[in-house]
């Protein structure tokens, strides 16, 4: 991992806000959020209401996010999952009382529930990221455990990538063609993951072809940070898959005839050419697939409508929880929500307008409160009221003359 | 979206059972050398048991129990009879452990008038949607379990249950049917894919008529099926309509009632 930049202008400054519900006659107040500013690093942390210990578990996931990104990872987030299940075996031993007065089987019925609730305490979602700003762009490092959301925005196109995007992995039709399509090479499937290194041939610099770039959906302004290319092999990478056997999810399938945008920033041509005609980039999401098969990848949207979770400790040790590595622009901004948060809204689209038109307002106490009410409000009508808790990473460059500093104090304040 | 809401004590989700107490539930259940009726209670203890834990926080060394759900029960032959009026979860389940883990079923009621068990269930219901208690949450769902043809018709009543609505969109209708053939091929509840169309729930007519008295199944309940493993290949728009072959598909099939709402506030 390249070293960060240590001046202002690359590192990163983060406003964290979390609200408890506010509707609604149920005690919450089970988010958590932290800034880590010297390890640029965020964390987020939902309490299930269904498990007792909850908002102490968010607290202590996100508290421990400071350390969280020494490697190797998965020792540390081990760590953590253990010191949850120390808590909750600490729970399992108390004395409970129960209410009164109930009758001997209710006593007993009780007795039963409560310790299979005492066996599920302190869980917690968690997301959190660990960015590195180098002279290009800006590396993350992501951890997923549980419903609670990574973002990566750019004030010029918006979304570039979610935690919440559908898989990516080979369809098994495509799978199935790769296989009956026999010796035609421009069928040979590439599965394209985290850790690997794509060689490709580049066709045309986005900066002498404004026009193409704009006709295949590059936002006008931005035709020069693209090379538009054509995939040529994996090289020879150690680990690399073979086309029936790519099975991460967020892997990238490929074709030799797709054509790709490339950020420049990936292939380290970054400024004017003279470039060369073939490079090897790393894998990264903010590599754009020009197919047809490439339109439901950006397809992130906020209507899964089930209560079921992943949630620490448990879903570590099953290892329902990711880790990934991601290249974004160096100007990129990011956003760790909880799920009451992004829920208020239709999309990730619509969240991202939200953050830049208060992005001021959000930097006071006052009208913090008021634009949170609002958002307690419409939960409320919808689906009900919830937490409503965020971490909004960006580069120190963005807040220069912007007031969007400020931190509301953890789970005193409420908005309505 | 409609059915979105989430229980809470504040918008309580209620839960109607209307259970079947005729003679021929004193049969055994296929499989098994038990009567239908003690299958149905263990089942209903068991969901029971889930819903008083979705309702119990233990805050401190204090144990709690919150009202976030509501249980009527209905039994009914050739007349209803209520066993639980309206009773918080607390209540149903205090009163269930009291009658020594029953709610009153001994196939003891005679014939099937499935009608005047809907429309007592109407009646409740009207009132309820509109009450302060329930008409802001997540809509109520009346799951009607029987192991016969009614001698009744009761389509027309339960149309008008099922234009009952809360703001959060109208009541649901499950109709669980023990011990009829359909023209569906599945193993269990594993692979069991729901029902879509009256051909896949016919020949037989008072299927049909059940599978039509029947909701189609909101994507947020869809989603908490396959999400706990009750109907794990549960198709969407299949209808709330389950035929009971084995006592591991009326386990499931009452395990439905807890797919209400997101539960308690996740």
């Amino acid at each position: 991992m390249a070293e960060p930049i240590t001046s202002p202008v690359c590192g990163y400054d983060a406003l964290t806000v979390v609200s408890p519900m506010c509707f609604g006659n149920e005690e919450k107040n089970q988010d958590r959020a932290r800034w880590f500013g010297p390890g640029n690093t965020g964390a987020l942390g939902d309490g299930l209401t269904t498990s007792s210990g909850s908002s102490d578990a968010a607290g202590l996931v996100t508290d421990c996010s400071s350390v969280l990104f020494k490697e190797p990872i998965d020792d540390r987030l081990r760590v953590i999952a253990d010191l949850l299940m120390a808590r909750r075996m600490e729970a399992l031993r108390s004395e409970v009382k129960l209410p009164e007065p109930v009758s001997p089987a209710m006593q007993e019925m009780l007795r039963q529930v409560t310790k299979a609730k005492l066996a599920r305490s302190f869980q917690t979602t968690l997301v959190a990221v660990c960015l590195t700003p180098t002279d290009e762009m800006t590396v993350a490092d992501v951890v997923c455990c549980g419903d609670s959301a990574f973002f990566a925005f750019s004030t010029d196109s918006g979304l570039l990538a979610s935690s919440l995007s559908p898989d990516y992995g080979p369809e098994h039709d495509d799978l199935q063609a790769s296989r009956t399509a026999g010796v035609n090479q421009s069928f040979r499937r590439i599965c394209f993951q985290p850790g690997h290194e794509l060689l490709v041939k580049i066709i045309c610099d986005g900066a002498n072809h404004p026009a193409l770039m704009r006709k295949i959906g590059v936002k006008k302004g931005c035709e020069s940070r693209w090379l538009f290319c054509r995939p040529l092999d994996l090289g020879r990478s150690p680990g690399a898959c073979s086309p029936s056997t790519g099975n991460d999810r967020r892997a990238i399938s490929l074709t030799l005839r797709d054509r790709l945008l490339v950020p420049k920033y990936l292939t380290g041509q970054l400024n004017a050419p003279p470039y060369r005609r073939y490079c090897r980039v790393p894998f990264s999401r903010m590599i754009r697939v020009m197919s047809p098969r490439a339109g439901k990848a950006n397809a992130v949207t906020f209507d899964d409508r089930s209560s079921v979770t992943a949630a620490l400790p448990d879903d570590f040790y099953t290892g329902n929880w990711t880790h990934y590595r991601d290249r974004f622009p160096r100007d990129a901004h990011f956003v760790l929500a909880s799920d009451g948060f992004y829920r208020s809204f239709a999309s990730p689209q619509a969240l991202w307008s939200w953050l830049l038109e208060h992005r001021q307002a959000l930097g006071r106490p006052a009208e913090q409160g008021a634009l949170l009410a609002n958002l307690h409000a419409s939960l409320h009508t919808r689906s009900g009221d919830d937490d409503i808790s965020f971490v909004w990473m960006f580069p120190r460059s963005f807040a220069a003359g912007e007031n969007v500093h400020g931190e509301n104090e953890k789970g005193a304040e409420r908005a309505c | 979206m409609p059915h979105e809401k989430k229980i809470s004590r504040a918008e309580p989700g209620l839960i109607i059972m209307q259970l079947d107490d005729s003679l021929s539930m004193g049969d055994h259940l296929p499989g098994t050398t038990d009567p239908k009726y003690r299958w149905v209670e263990r089942y209903d203890g068991i969901i029971l048991k889930e819903l008083l834990s979705r309702s119990t926080d233990v805050e401190g060394e204090t144990v709690v129990v919150k009202p976030r759900y509501y249980v009527h029960t209905i039994l009914y032959g050739s007349h209803p009879q209520v066993w639980g009026d309206q009773l918080d979860i607390q209540a149903t389940v205090e009163k269930y452990t009291q009658a020594g883990n029953s709610i009153g079923l001994s196939a003891a009621l005679g014939g099937t008038d499935a009608k005047a068990a809907f429309q007592m269930s109407l009646d409740v219901l009207a009132k309820a949607v509109a009450s302060d208690r329930f008409k802001n949450s997540f809509p109520p769902m009346l799951f009607h379990l029987t192991d016969g043809e009614s001698q009744t018709d009761a389509r027309p009543i339960v149309e008008q249950i099922r234009q009952l609505a809360t703001t959060d969109g109208q009541v649901l209708v499950v109709n669980a049917y023990i011990g009829t053939q359909t023209s569906l091929n599945y193993q269990g509840p594993e692979d069991f894919p729901g029902y879509l169309a009256p051909t896949e729930a016919g020949p037989r007519e008072d299927n049909i008529r059940l599978f039509e008295m029947s909701s189609e199944v909101p994507e947020s309940i869809r989603q908490n099926l396959i999400a706990d493993g009750i109907f794990p290949n549960l198709r969407p728009g299949a209808r709330l309509f389950f035929d009971v072959r084995t006592k591991e598909m009326l386990k499931h099939v009452i395990a439905v009632v807890g797919s209400v709402g997101s539960r308690v506030n996740r």
